[in-house]
């Protein structure tokens, strides 16, 4: 079968994707075979409700039924919905014209870190932030919903023990405005 | 350490070995499978504005500042379709899967180029590493040349070994965190709840998690570290045992899709892989042997590649606007998922009573 050369290069090509990954889940490179780790917990409602779970929703507005929830499919289309709360995440200065992203890219310190961080930590231009707005105007149009306005709602889950009931509370509430 | 080496390859070898018959019949369900189950395109990337370009640190796309133009996409999407024929119908098929598998590896490293990696890699590294198995080497349009002797048995057990370490990536940080012994703290219920708010996902049994007593979400947790952390025990173990394993598999993605509503429909053909299909074989081989079934079977085939053309190019009548419903991916896992798990409880039975190894 396999030589012993060959186990020993195989086991690095397998362990230190897996190593990277373990030190830091921005660190996991592509290709690498992993699965899916998702070991993150929440706190169970053994005998009184309990805070523990946070999403967030968005909403478009409508003069006739004031804000509406967005189907998120079709606004994020073509991209898969799954993508959006990470697109979210990661530009988090996507909708805002004072991002706190800011160029970090020193030409004289630490070439390849600069380098390899240059896409994730790209400040957005205002022909990129005018491009992002046209794209997310568009979305709103076609969900007959007013081009100008989305509410990004953040809600906090609140489960109670031994029931499918829950509450809903509100985080945070952020109104973008595409025209400004 | 070398007679470590070669005793824990030739266990493996013991407990993945498939005739090269099955490995024909698996070609083909492959083929069927990228075809019609699991078709990735990547035409819709040249439509994403290039402020959604964040890729990997440590990736491929990470070496360029944005998206490729449009047609790139649309070349890339025309070639798998191409490559993906090949391996169904055995033109060239190991040339034709090596290629599918690359092209598939370059339109996902810009589709993970968004913030997210979806963790599919071992599908393409399964159709890159079966061609090298001689499953084109029968009931094909143009064979491949023989593979050298114990090729096959190498590519199954590699298989057999990545998909268990792939399994020890998921299971190991979750044993870290989820074996606790604290009944106040839960990482089933986080996937629970990301299916029910963050996905609005709301088949099949996900209502009715909650109402359950609380000590089945521990038994959750245990169960799902102990399952992925054990594939390499029972890969060693023996055949019998390792397809009990791939029986439990095959009820772990079953109880998730049921309960998380996660398809997960990826895994099936490779979990086939490890199923005996040679019983299909003679109505694969007819397929092939005579003039007419050959010509039928090309022009159906060839028909599922154009309708891939049909949806790259967003021209309707494609079937793929159906089966990209959520409502046919969920249904359609649920079948599989069923269909592979009595396929495998079959097996096994077969294996229990059967005198002599299938294969």
């Amino acid at each position: 079968m396999f030589s012993k050369k060959f186990t020993l290069v195989l086991a690095i090509c397998l362990l230190v994707p897996f190593g990277l990954r373990l030190i830091s889940s921005k660190l996991e490179p592509y290709p690498a075979l992993l699965f899916p780790s998702g070991d993150k917990q929440v706190q169970v409602p053994l005998d009184s409700p309990v805070p523990n779970y946070r999403y967030s929703d968005l909403y478009g507005f409508t003069p006739e039924k004031g804000w509406v929830n967005i189907d998120e499919e079709s606004f994020i289309s073509p991209i898969p919905r799954n993508y959006l709360s990470f697109i979210l995440e990661n530009k988090k200065g996507l909708f805002s014209e004072n991002s706190d992203i800011e160029v970090k890219n020193q030409p004289s310190s630490k070439p390849i870190k600069n380098f390899l961080m240059r896409n994730q930590e790209k400040k957005l231009s205002k022909d990129e932030r005018k491009e992002i707005a046209e794209f997310f105007k568009q979305k709103l149009i076609s969900q007959g919903f007013d081009s100008t306005r989305l509410k990004i709602v953040e809600y906090q889950v609140v489960s109670y023990p031994q029931t499918s009931k829950v509450d809903l509370s509100i985080l945070s509430e952020e109104i973008i405005n595409f025209d400004e | 350490m070398n007679r470590l080496n070669q005793l824990f390859w030739r266990r493996v070898k013991e407990s993945t070995q498939m005739p090269l018959q099955s490995l024909v019949v698996l070609r083909i369900l492959t083929g069927l499978f990228f075809l019609i189950i699991y078709s990735p395109f990547f035409f819709w990337i040249g439509e994403v504005p290039q402020v959604f370009f964040y890729p990997p640190i440590l990736s491929l796309a990470n070496l360029f500042s944005g998206f490729p133009p449009a047609y790139f996409f649309y070349v890339l999407d025309i070639l798998i379709t191409l490559a993906l024929l090949g391996v169904t119908l055995g033109y060239k098929a190991k040339f034709s899967g090596i290629a599918a598998s690359l092209l598939l590896f370059i339109g996902f490293n810009w589709q993970y180029s968004m913030g997210k990696i979806d963790h599919n890699i071992l599908l393409l590294t399964f159709l890159g590493l079966m061609s090298f198995s001689g499953w084109g080497t029968k009931a094909a349009l143009v064979p491949d040349t023989p593979e050298p002797e114990g090729r096959k048995e190498k590519v199954t057990s590699l298989l057999a070994v990545l998909l268990c370490f792939g399994m020890f990536s998921a299971g190991f940080l979750k044993a870290y965190v989820w074996i606790d012994f604290d009944p106040t703290m839960n990482g089933f219920l986080r996937w629970y709840y990301s299916g029910l708010y963050g996905k609005e996902t709301d088949y099949f049994l996900i209502k009715y998690l909650q109402e359950l007593p609380f000590w089945w979400l521990d038994i959750m947790d245990y169960g799902g570290v102990v399952f992925e952390l054990s594939p390499f025990l029972f890969l060693l173990l023996g055949r019998k045992s390792w397809r009990l394993w791939l029986l439990g598999a095959t009820l772990f993605h079953l109880m998730n899709l049921l309960i998380l509503n996660i398809p997960f429909t990826p895994s099936f053909i490779i979990y086939l892989t490890f199923l005996n299909l040679k019983g299909l074989y003679p109505k694969v081989e007819q397929l092939f042997a005579k003039k007419t079934n050959r010509q039928i079977f090309v022009g159906l085939i060839v028909l599922l590649g154009i309708n891939r053309f049909l949806y790259s190019f967003s021209i309707p009548f494609s079937y793929f606007e159906f089966l990209k419903q959520r409502d046919v991916i969920m249904y359609l896992a649920l079948i599989l998922w069923v269909s592979a798990a009595c396929l495998f409880a079959r097996d096994i039975w077969k294996l229990s009573f059967s005198q002599s190894d299938p294969t």
